[in-house]
């Protein structure tokens, strides 16, 4: 039974992670939601990694603080960007935020190409390597989520002020950037929209955030499980998971959709 | 209501096979071989040395084969696991397999880290090769061999010095062992200085063939069976191919007469069947380390003898 005690052991930090990621990204993602620019999600967190590779690519061997700093900057400035716009209307918001992604992605991609040596850590962080995630690194992270948390809850401003805006898509890039270092820009998508998709179709308005909570929380435990068992890579596995919950969302909602159709019909 | 209640219950059943499968599959394991020596190597080649050294007094396994590209490993939990056991570990080193000594860090294991009893310095007494020179401290751009080229097992000669720092750890470690290990890499290094000697024989006619690779993969392959390397698909190593660089190396190609372009299974063949396209050079395909599960690259002496029948192929279909 030694064994048993090991992988849990090393499994431990990384689920613990999963939890705290869980915690603040599923709020993240609601909030983005109701503002109807999914996009943004993935743009930030695309824009924090492009900061990261910057670093990277100007410093040889950048400390992991130097990195989130470049992480953090980028993905601020690019976050002020995008809440300048945020007055317009949603067609071109959506638009504005796909281009900000086209943008990012591929000037990251061209400081890839310019990075072979480092490439490998640019590679983890672009999958995920949360089962190298250690005590220290959850902590810190908490703690930063914990804070910016706090923060939000004090300051529930009212929103489409400039003011507002700027606040959340710069507290959102503090946590982006260090959760896509832990965990990869995948899995921080992931979890930022797919449970929010996922309750949308399945709960009334009210139960949004809880519900994503939970089925959030439901595909981390089962990923993580499946990933010991089968011994599969975990980050690809729990957002596997998460998404096949999506999808079983989707098809109970289309036949609920096509249940009511034929009411209507009939009467 | 009840077919419901039928399937869940088969899904319990099913999980539960799983849970019980893998839990025997680990107790197994400790009761059956509890007296190995547990070594773990990052790539077949280096596991199947030490196979033939240890033999039956060591348990091997490794993480990679010819399959995958050795430089980017995509961690698993058995991995990590493996670590936690481990007595030895022969890392390649010269930061090729970074991911490697991430997951010694990981296991928190005192026997293997760098330094430790368990940890063989695999290639001690190896001339390294295209050492870089630059400044310390100033950012280099490209590169994923900033100490030299770390492909230093593809050459046979490097094979027995490997084999060699195998022994001497594996004797320290476990000095009552030693006259079977020596006895065992005697008969090993025996056995690579004849496929050696056949191997060089077979290939005398085709000796300074010129050659094109992807990366810097065979770069000491080719040293030791006198193949001229002329250039590499990647511009710096680790650095996918540009339009530009592609078109100045089919120039250079055609300029040196280059017959051959050898690369590995996980390369983008595309870029390869592109330039053999302009150049006339024949694509050939050659695998830098061993793969169990394939009869004929199943350890080092037949990947060596494999790769060298693929090219004398390739050029006899040419010159032809
Ligand atoms: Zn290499």
């Amino acid at each position: 039974m030694h064994e048993l005690k090991d992988i849990l052991s090393l499994i431990l930090p990384a689920f613990f992670i999963s939890l705290s990621l869980i915690l603040i990204h599923v709020y993240f993602g609601t909030k983005i939601f109701e503002r109807g620019v999914i996009f943004a999600d993935i743009a930030i967190a695309q824009s924090a990694f492009l900061g990261s590779s910057i670093a990277f690519l100007l410093f040889d061997n950048p400390s992991k603080e130097l990195t989130y700093l470049f992480g953090v900057l980028s993905s601020v400035l690019f976050g002020l960007l995008i809440s300048s716009q945020m007055k317009r209307e949603v067609v071109f918001k959506e638009g504005f935020i796909g281009v900000i992604y086209a943008l990012t992605s591929s000037l990251s991609i061209i400081v890839l190409s310019k990075l072979g040596r480092e490439s490998e850590h640019i590679r983890y962080m672009l999958t995920g390597n949360i089962l190298f995630v250690s005590w220290e690194d959850v902590i810190k992270a908490s703690l930063i989520y914990l804070v910016i948390g706090i923060l939000h809850i004090i300051f529930k401003m009212k929103k489409e002020s400039f003011v507002s805006e700027f606040f959340f898509f710069s507290t959102f890039g503090l946590v982006v950037s260090s959760s896509v270092s832990l965990a990869g820009v995948l899995l921080v998508f992931s979890y930022l929209i797919v449970p929010v998709l996922t309750s949308k179709l399945l709960f009334s308005p009210r139960y949004t955030l809880l519900s994503s909570y939970l089925i959030a929380l439901i595909s981390t435990i089962i990923g993580f499980t499946l990933s010991v068992v089968n011994d599969l890579p975990t980050a690809p596995t729990v957002i596997s998971v998460c998404i096949l919950f999506f999808f079983i969302a989707l098809f109970i909602d289309s036949i609920k959709n096509l249940k009511k159709k034929k009411q209507k019909l009939s009467s | 209501m009840r077919k419901q209640k039928k399937i869940a219950s088969l899904a319990k059943i099913v999980l539960l096979n799983q849970v019980l499968l893998f839990l025997f599959s680990i107790l197994g394991k400790s009761v059956g071989e509890a007296k190995k020596i547990k070594v773990v190597s990052p790539i077949c080649t280096f596991a199947d040395i030490a196979k033939n050294i240890g033999g039956d007094r060591v348990d091997v396994i490794n993480l990679s084969d010819g399959l995958n590209d050795p430089h980017f490993v995509e961690p698993k939990p058995s991995m990590i696991i493996h670590m936690i056991n481990a007595e030895v570990v022969i890392p390649i080193g010269l930061r090729l397999d970074m991911w490697f000594f991430s997951l010694i860090e990981k296991s928190a294991n005192p026997k293997i880290f760098e330094g430790s009893s368990g940890f063989i310095r695999t290639y001690e007494g190896v001339r390294i090769l295209e050492v870089p020179e630059y400044k310390i401290g100033q950012p280099r751009i490209g590169d994923i061999h900033p100490e030299g080229n770390p492909h230093y097992w593809l050459s046979p000669d490097n094979a027995k010095i490997i084999a060699m720092n195998i022994t001497k750890k594996l004797s320290e470690i476990y000095p009552e062992e030693k006259g079977y290990f020596m006895k065992n890499a005697e008969i090993f290094i025996g056995k690579i200085d004849e496929a050696e000697e056949d191997l060089k024989k077979e290939f005398s006619r085709f000796e300074g063939v010129k050659a094109i690779q992807y990366h810097k993969t065979f770069t000491y392959f080719a040293d030791f069976f006198k193949i001229k390397i002329v250039g590499e698909l990647e511009p710096y190593p680790g650095i996918p191919p540009t339009p530009s660089h592609i078109s100045q190396l089919a120039e250079k190609m055609k300029k040196e007469r280059v017959e051959i372009i050898i690369y590995e299974p996980f390369r983008n063949k595309k870029d390869v069947e592109r330039l053999s396209k302009i150049t006339s050079a024949t694509p050939t395909e050659l695998y830098a380390d061993c793969v169990p599960q394939i009869n004929e690259l199943k350890d080092y002496i037949s990947l060596i003898r494999y790769n060298i029948r693929k090219i004398m192929m390739s050029i006899e279909g040419k010159r032809k």
